[in-house]
Parts: structure tokens; C-alpha cells; sequence
């Protein structure tokens, strides 16, 4: 389990095993946009780097996610 | 915790029934920004604590509105608590600022709305933005005096209204940092104008006053000694041997003992657990010259080999407090392992930090918030210690004769003093113990009897202080001026067991005989709570009359009462006239 399924998991109260590359707020109905701000703050605080407004509008589903952390240096392995 | 342990109790709550938490409570929250996060991470902290919160909350930007409409959800809606916080910062304009007429107006409803709420209010101070474009000079930027006027204005409305208190936000923003409390891309681009770990201590401040609406505040902080009060174990280095004084370490544990003592003085009771020998202990407190804490700040005392969680339920007894009303300082581990294991309602922080960080440690747990302090609260220390010297007579003494004679009692009496009668009907309001009749007075009634009868009171002290007025009788007259009834004898719990009841009857005979009252007739009308008032009647002479169904009539012979060498009057008792 890395930090960023946990993250996912626990903001949007989805068990860890279902937060897949495909995950997007269409198909999660928890991923709205009150939560999707609280999952840019968390991230931003456990891998210590920082989203542009842009970056944050532009995700589209887990995996761009997973891209944008990987982008800015942060290890989603971790 | 951090908060996203806490979003995650929140999500996890949705499976469950409220029913099946210990409290559930409705929750108004009212603010002038998007305060999703703060409510997910109020609901997670309740979570926690087996508290289930229905947080109402009012749409964006729509307060001014559903403050008005008295059909809002917020008027229809009874809460048990309401917050309020509205934030200004010199980052963005606000309803607030520059323009001050929506505070006033804004004050306005906020007095009504208070007012008709039966539940507390609990409304946040502005937020102080020393970080301005003045610098240095920040307190003559306009938005930094707006700010102060408010707070000040603020203050004045939660003095005059009874159910509005300040959460004194600027504590809060100090103690983070204003820096990190503010987050500026969310507060520009989603309006929420703080950080995730601001709204965190944000909303740990929120709960504690949910835990003083429910009685859950911490009473008492139980201290371990070797190594919490003092450096070194005094059973090895001697009670003059221990790491305390002025110097370092030394001083580390002073400044401790007096954050303790501060405590005291706010009302939080102090209390000892600790394996040592009574006597080391008792040593330090009395002759180590460095010591802050006495042992007259100690509302009890456990210095033994005993195992620590029952220490902590004889505590809890003695001391008459629930364990959920206790924090347990204790360096060892292992110690707060086991408390934590067999007593789950203690609060054990963690100190597994060096003894400089104990302080901030214990008073980062929020754990005594109270809506207001009182006189009570300050005098609470005293009382309870003034309690324990006569528990420490108590088991001195052979017999509770010489029990009573060491106390030194003296009761003041006052017969139809109109300045009591509150004191007096509260009296009869509140006393079900030692109460012959138990009949409940107001204050008309009891001015009533001032007027007819004779209304004797005690106000009662012994060596050790005061227990104020906490005896009284109401005697009413006959047709016949030789005869007069008994209406009501009672006698605060706090008092007695020290056979005050029979020495203040005796004074009270022998002025009805100098009147020229000859007999008296009185009842004892049984209640569930009354027992201990059973027998004052005929252990007083008084002869059983006749048996009812509600009630026990009894007359006694007064010449013959004060006559009769066999019934006990507690000559050691000094009962005088209050006026004398």
C-alpha cells in the first residue's frame, strides 16, 4: 500500500484495494470537489511539494495523479 | 492523530447508526467561508471519542441571511451548541472589512440569535493579522484596528449575554503560527482561508467545549513523582537528595510544579500516585525547601507499593470524580501502559519527552476548557484540601468524640436574618440527606416563616476553614404561645457525621425556653434519600406520638429535654449568636 492509496483511501473513505489508475470522480462519488481540494492539501503536506491551481483543475483520474506527484519528485512507491 | 486519520473516522462513520454512540449531539456551525474541512475533521474527532456530531451548517456566505430568517434552519433547528467563526484577513476583502457596518449589523443578529438559543453559543474573536503590509507598524493598519475594536466590542456583547462565549481565536493562531495557519492558494482559490493542521487544532478546540457541555472536562491531574515532580527516585538519593531547586535540572521540575499549581488555582484538583514510602514523600513535601508543591495542594495522596490503576480508582473515589474526569502524568512507560489498558477513561498523555516538554505536553490536551471560571472554581483546591486534614484527624482518633473535639467546630447562629433567606430556600431546595421533612421552600415562604416563626440557621467553620451556612430550622407558632412546630430541621451532607445537628438543636431549646415554649411537635416524613435523618428525632427525646402512613409525629417536653443528663448535646461544639 503507498502513501498516496492511503491518502485516497481515507479522504474518500474507499477501501485501499479499490483505488485504481481509473479511479475518477465520475466513477467515485465521493471524489467531489470538497474532497478533491482536501486530497490536494494532504498530498501536497505527506510529499512535501505544491500544486498550481492549473495542476490541480487538470486531474482527470488516479493515474494523472500519480503522474503530477511523479512529476514535482515525489516517489508514489513511497 | 493527524487529520487524515481523522477524514478517515469521519468517511467510516457514514456505515454506522447514530444510536449506537455514547452522545449524539446536533451542532450549529456558522462562517463566513467554506468550512467543509472543518466539519469532516470535528466529525472524525468525535469519532474518536464515541461522540456522534449532526454538524448543520449554513450555505456559502448565506450566515447574514439564515441569522435573520427566524424560518432558517438555524432558528427551526434546536442545536446543543452553535459555533460561530468569521474570518478577516488583509489578504481578501470581506463583508467585514473595510466596511464596518456589517459587524454592527452583524452583531446585532448575532445578540438575538443567542438569546433565543438554548444551547451555548460559542463564537470566535476575529483573527489579529499582524502579518500586513505596515510591518513593523501593523498595528496602525486600519484592518488591525478594525479588528481590535471588534474583539473588544465582542467582549462586551458575550459579557452581557449568558449563553455567549469567546473561543479566543488569537491563542489558537499564536500558538500555531500565523504562517502556518494560513493557506493562501486555498484561500484565494476556494475560499478557505486556513491550513488542514490549523483546522485541525481549530477543531480540537471546538470539541473540548463539546466535552464540557457533556460534563467530560478533566478535574483533576494525577501526578507520578520520581521523575514527573522531581529528577532522581527519593527512596534512593533521600528528600533532600532530588533534582529540584534553582538550578538546572532542577528547575526544569520547578517551573513544572508551578504550571501544576496554576492549575490548582483554576480549579483543577491535584492529586499523588506514586511507589514510594509515605514517609519520603511526606518528607519532601514538608522539608525540601525547593519544592513548589506542599502537600496542602494535594486533594489525595497515594505513596505506596500498591498497583497504580487501583491507586487511580481510590483516587477517583475519595475524591468523589469519575475516572473519565482524570489525566495520569507518569514518566514510566510500562505504568502508562497499564493505565491505559485497565482504565481506557483516563487521559495518560504521553511523556516520553524530556521533563522541559512536560507542561506544554499536558496542556496541549485541551483538557480542562470550561465555558466560564468561577469563584467556585478557584476556591476548589482549598476545599477539597481542608477535607483531607480532617480525613488525616479522622484516622488519628479513637472515637469520633475526639474526632469532633480536635475539629474545633463552631456554628453561628442567626435567627430571622432577611439577608439569608436565598441562601435558606436554596437550602431547602437542595438538602434530601439529613432533612426531617424535606419540604421545599422558595424565598417567599421563607420570608413568610421570618415574619411568623423562627428561622434559626448555622454557619459552620472548624480549624481547618469555612463550610458556610449549611444548618437550618424553621419553627412555626401555635395558637398557643407555649407550643410551637417543628416545620423543618436540616442539614447540609457536607457537615455531617460531627454531631453538629444535636449541639445547634440545644441552643435552639434553650431559646425557645427562655421564650416560654414549653413543648414542640415535629414529624420525620420518610423519603428514598432521607434515612440518615431517621433517628435525630427521638435521639433528641422526642416521643413517638402516632404512626401515619406518610409521616412519624413526635412531641417533646423542652424543660425536660434540657433537664435529661443521658442525651448527648457535643459540648465540644461552640455554637454562639452570629450577632455576638
Amino acid at each position: 500500500m503507498s502513501k498516496l492509496t492511503h491518502i485516497f483511501s481515507s479522504v474518500l473513505g474507499i477501501e485501499e484495494s479499490k483505488i485504481v489508475p481509473e479511479l475518477s470522480p465520475q466513477n467515485a462519488s465521493s471524489w467531489d470537489s470538497i474532497n478533491a481540494i482536501i486530497l490536494v492539501t494532504e498530498i501536497e503536506k505527506a510529499f512535501g511539494i505544491s500544486f498550481t491551481y492549473d495542476e490541480v483543475m487538470g486531474v482527470k483520474n488516479f493515474a494523472d495523479v500519480i503522474r503530477l506527484v511523479e512529476s514535482k519528485g515525489g516517489d508514489t512507491n513511497a | 492523530m493527524t487529520s487524515l486519520d481523522y477524514l478517515r473516522m469521519a468517511n467510516a462513520r457514514k456505515s454506522k447508526d447514530p444510536a449506537s454512540f455514547e452522545h449524539a449531539l446536533e451542532v450549529n456551525l456558522i462562517t463566513n467561508f467554506t468550512d467543509e474541512v472543518l466539519k469532516k475533521l470535528l466529525i472524525g474527532i468525535a469519532v474518536e471519542r464515541n461522540i456522534f456530531l449532526n454538524i448543520r451548517s449554513v450555505p456559502y456566505k448565506q450566515y447574514h441571511l439564515y441569522l435573520k430568517d427566524k424560518k432558517s434552519a438555524l432558528w427551526r433547528n434546536p442545536a446543543d451548541i452553535i459555533f460561530i467563526l468569521f474570518d478577516v484577513n488583509p489578504h481578501i476583502e470581506s463583508a467585514f472589512y473595510p466596511d464596518s457596518g456589517h459587524f454592527a449589523e452583524i452583531m446585532e443578529d448575532i445578540k438575538t440569535y443567542a438569546a433565543a438559543q438554548k444551547g451555548p453559543v460559542v463564537m470566535s474573536t476575529f483573527p489579529l493579522p499582524y502579518q500586513n503590509s505596515y510591518g513593523n507598524h501593523f498595528k496602525e493598519h486600519p484592518i488591525f484596528s478594525f479588528v481590535t475594536d471588534a474583539n473588544l466590542a465582542l467582549h462586551d456583547l458575550a459579557a452581557k449575554a449568558n449563553n455567549l462565549y469567546l473561543l479566543e481565536i488569537n491563542r489558537l493562531l499564536h500558538l500555531h503560527g500565523e504562517t502556518n495557519a494560513r493557506d493562501e492558494r486555498n484561500m484565494h482559490a476556494f475560499d478557505i482561508p486556513f491550513s488542514s493542521s490549523f483546522f485541525l487544532a481549530l477543531s480540537r478546540e471546538y470539541f473540548a467545549y463539546i466535552q464540557a457541555l457533556l460534563g467530560q472536562t478533566r478535574k483533576c491531574v494525577v501526578v507520578d513523582l520520581d521523575g514527573v515532580l522531581w529528577g532522581g527516585i527519593v527512596g534512593e538519593v533521600g528528600p533532600m537528595g532530588i533534582a529540584v531547586g534553582p538550578e538546572y535540572p532542577g528547575n526544569v521540575y520547578q517551573n513544572f510544579q508551578r504550571i501544576l499549581l496554576e492549575l490548582r488555582e483554576r480549579g483543577v484538583l491535584l492529586a499523588v500516585n506514586s511507589r514510594n514510602n509515605l514517609q519520603d514523600v511526606l518528607e519532601v513535601f514538608r522539608d525540601n525547601p525547593h519544592m513548589i508543591l506542599r502537600e496542602e495542594h494535594f486533594a489525595a495522596i497515594r505513596a505506596n507499593w500498591n498497583n497504580k490503576a487501583q491507586n487511580l480508582i481510590d483516587i477517583a473515589k475519595e475524591l468523589n470524580i469519575g475516572l473519565d474526569h482524570m489525566v495520569f502524568l507518569d514518566d514510566d512507560p510500562v505504568n502508562r501502559e497499564l493505565v491505559k489498558l485497565k482504565l481506557p477513561r483516563v487521559l495518560v498523555p504521553d511523556l516520553s519527552v524530556s521533563p522541559e516538554g512536560y507542561a506544554s505536553q499536558l496542556l496541549s490536551l485541551n483538557a480542562f476548557t470550561q465555558f466560564k471560571l468561577t469563584e467556585e472554581d478557584r476556591k476548589r483546591g482549598q476545599m477539597y484540601a481542608e477535607e483531607q486534614k480532617r480525613k488525616i484527624i479522622l484516622e488519628s482518633v479513637e472515637t469520633i468524640d475526639d474526632y469532633i473535639e480536635q475539629l474545633k467546630i463552631t456554628v453561628a447562629v442567626d435567627c430571622n436574618i432577611t439577608s439569608l433567606i436565598p441562601r435558606l430556600s436554596q437550602m431547602t431546595l437542595k438538602t434530601n440527606q439529613f432533612n426531617i421533612t424535606t419540604r421545599r421552600y422558595s424565598e417567599k415562604n421563607i420570608e413568610s416563616y421570618v415574619k411568623e416563626g423562627l428561622v434559626f440557621s448555622g454557619t459552620i467553620s472548624d480549624k481547618f476553614g469555612q463550610y458556610g451556612t449549611t444548618i437550618l430550622s424553621i419553627l412555626r407558632p401555635t395558637d398557643n404561645s407555649q407550643h410551637m412546630i417543628l416545620d423543618s430541621f436540616l442539614m447540609s451532607c457536607r457537615v455531617m457525621g460531627r454531631g453538629i445537628e444535636h449541639a445547634f438543636f440545644n441552643y435552639i431549646a434553650k431559646h425557645l425556653a427562655s421564650r416560654g415554649v414549653l413543648t414542640l411537635e415535629a414529624s420525620f416524613i420518610p423519603t428514598e434519600k432521607n434515612h440518615p435523618a431517621k433517628d435525630f428525632l427521638p435521639e433528641t427525646g422526642f416521643r413517638k406520638e402516632a404512626e401515619e402512613s406518610s409521616k412519624i409525629l413526635y412531641r417533646l417536653n423542652i424543660p425536660e429535654y434540657l433537664n435529661d443528663a443521658t442525651i448527648k448535646i457535643y459540648n465540644t461544639i461552640v455554637v454562639k449568636s452570629a450577632a455576638t
